[in-house]
């Protein structure tokens, strides 16, 4: 089943937005300097532009400024992105009788970036993380994207879940693996802090944050298929390397009574597709 | 500090029943919500607080008198007498009684009867952490040793004494190696946590703390972070 934060972008995305350099429009209808201020206009805003997305200004690469705040990341949430000024001042007019400043931004589009992927630099879920919340940083409201190799990135999709009791406050993030071409995939739905990534031509593993133990964390590794389908979880184990195409090592985790971390490394045999 | 008396027939300003209500409550007498409002709850725990060393309680908390002396001393060990204590150092390297002591009041018989009933069981238990300071974890989250920059482990009253919500109890044979699940430490360490009405972490199905047992439910720690003027 496809999660909520990839529906309805995937089937556009394969082969129509390959991670080459394009110039957009964008019909902006609200900007801000943070996180939590784009997604909360973005909630509110939605629902008159559901195709509108949540862009980082550091995904265009204008030769000027794109947004009034150069320096810093800006965010905006843009109410239509389309190829041409013309298409773009016929999406702006009816943005403009609910924004009276929506305003259009031509934009460079990086290759590879969250917008070139056509996905949310801020997921909206972030819009629904309690005021009161305490270990909330603005790099947790924030998705991204990691290039792996020459054809294949991986991003890190941060959002909320509300669910009770949880020790970190609803913190969440998936991992979706992006191959040439744009296709993507998601290996993961729940991976904190996901770390290195190595890859094999048909295989990815990659290490993520799992248990508190003392004065340290622990990790599991996830392996995972090109598929999306899941090989195996090692738990307590770092830093996944490919020993071969059917086996990969890494280090395993014990904490002592001492409280020290203690890392062994092992090797595993992976099998499956 | 409190400007102004609290209590029974006192001034009762707004911020000094709250800070006698934050106090009372690290003591282990509930005084009801923090509020900053005088009640009769609010007296009734004042009273029974001074029954410790009044005979003849009056309800009443006044600045500099002996009520507030005790209600603002650092902690309270037991049998009457006030103890000052060093926190400094690793916290996880203190005896075991000093790691108790600086559990808040609710928390410390809690965590006791714990231990205890794991001793009855055959295990080595002890607390590896009780209370640390805001320090600690900050260090360690910029470390990336930690998800958070404030923990019930980090609770403290105003002045900066340990108040900690949480403990982490291991068995010192096996700490967190695969044979503190093996040998059943953590199931057992579950158990009879849920006995206490405590919290649990081996209960947080996608970041485990096993080790971990706590006073309230994590969506308390905004609260508790207010409470102890972080």
């Amino acid at each position: 089943m496809t999660p909520y934060w990839a529906a309805g972008w995937i089937g556009c995305l394969i082969g129509l937005h390959p991670a080459a350099a394009e110039r957009v429009f964008l019909v902006v209808a609200a900007s801000s300097q943070q996180p939590a201020g784009i997604a909360a206009a973005a909630a509110q805003l939605a629902p008159a532009a559901p195709q509108g997305l949540i862009v980082s200004s550091r995904d265009c690469r204008d030769p000027r400024p794109v947004f009034a705040f150069a320096a810093a990341p800006v965010f905006a949430f843009a109410a239509a992105i389309v190829p041409s000024r013309a298409a773009a001042e016929r999406a702006l007019e009816p943005v403009k009788r609910r924004v009276a400043n929506a305003f259009i931004k031509p934009c460079d589009v990086k290759p590879g970036s969250l917008l070139a992927l056509r996905m949310n630099a801020v997921d909206p879920s972030i819009a629904r993380v309690p005021k009161d919340a305490v270990n909330w940083t603005e790099a947790d409201r924030v998705s991204t994207v990691r290039r792996v190799d020459a054809e294949t990135s991986l991003v890190i999709v941060r959002r909320f879940v509300d669910e009770p009791n949880d020790p970190l406050e609803g913190r969440r993030s998936a991992v979706l693996l992006v191959s040439a071409g744009g296709k993507i995939v998601t290996i993961s739905d729940t991976c904190y802090d996901p770390a290195h990534p190595a890859i094999t031509p048909d295989r990815i593993a990659m290490d993520c944050v799992r248990e508190e133990a003392g004065n340290h964390l622990l990790h599991a590794v996830e392996v995972t298929a090109r598929s999306g389908q899941r090989l195996l979880e090692i738990p307590r184990c770092r830093m996944p390397i490919w020993a071969d195409r059917r086996s990969l090592t890494c280090e395993e985790e014990t904490v002592g009574a001492d409280g020290k971390l203690v890392l062994r490394q092992k090797r595993v045999r992976i099998d499956g597709p | 500090m409190i400007r102004g008396s609290v209590g029974f027939g006192g001034g009762n300003d707004k911020d000094d029943v709250a800070t006698v209500q934050r106090l009372l409550k690290t003591k282990g007498y509930d005084p009801g919500v923090v509020n900053g409002r005088s009640s009769p709850t609010v007296i009734d725990a004042i009273r029974r607080f001074q029954l410790q060393f009044l005979s003849r309680p009056d309800g009443l908390v006044e600045p500099g008198h002996r009520t507030w002396q005790r209600l603002s001393s650092t902690l309270d060990l037991g049998g009457g007498s006030s103890t000052l204590m060093q926190w400094n150092g690793d916290s996880a390297r203190w005896p075991q009684d000093r790691k108790v002591a600086s559990l808040t009041p609710l928390l410390r018989p809690k965590v006791q009867a714990v231990v205890t009933a794991l001793t009855g069981r055959g295990f080595q238990p002890g607390i590896f952490y009780g209370w640390r300071s805001v320090a600690v974890q900050l260090e360690l989250f910029k470390k990336g040793n930690s998800k958070v920059k404030f923990s019930f482990h980090n609770a403290q009253l105003l002045d900066g004494t340990p108040n900690s919500y949480a403990a982490d109890i291991i068995d010192s044979r096996y700490a967190w190696s695969a044979q503190a699940a093996s040998a059943g430490f953590w199931k057992a360490l579950g158990e009879e946590a849920k006995k206490q009405d405590l919290f649990w972490g081996g209960d947080w199905s996608g970041f485990r703390d096993w080790a971990h047992v706590q006073l309230v439910d994590n969506g308390d720690l905004g609260r508790v972070k207010r409470e102890s003027g972080l």
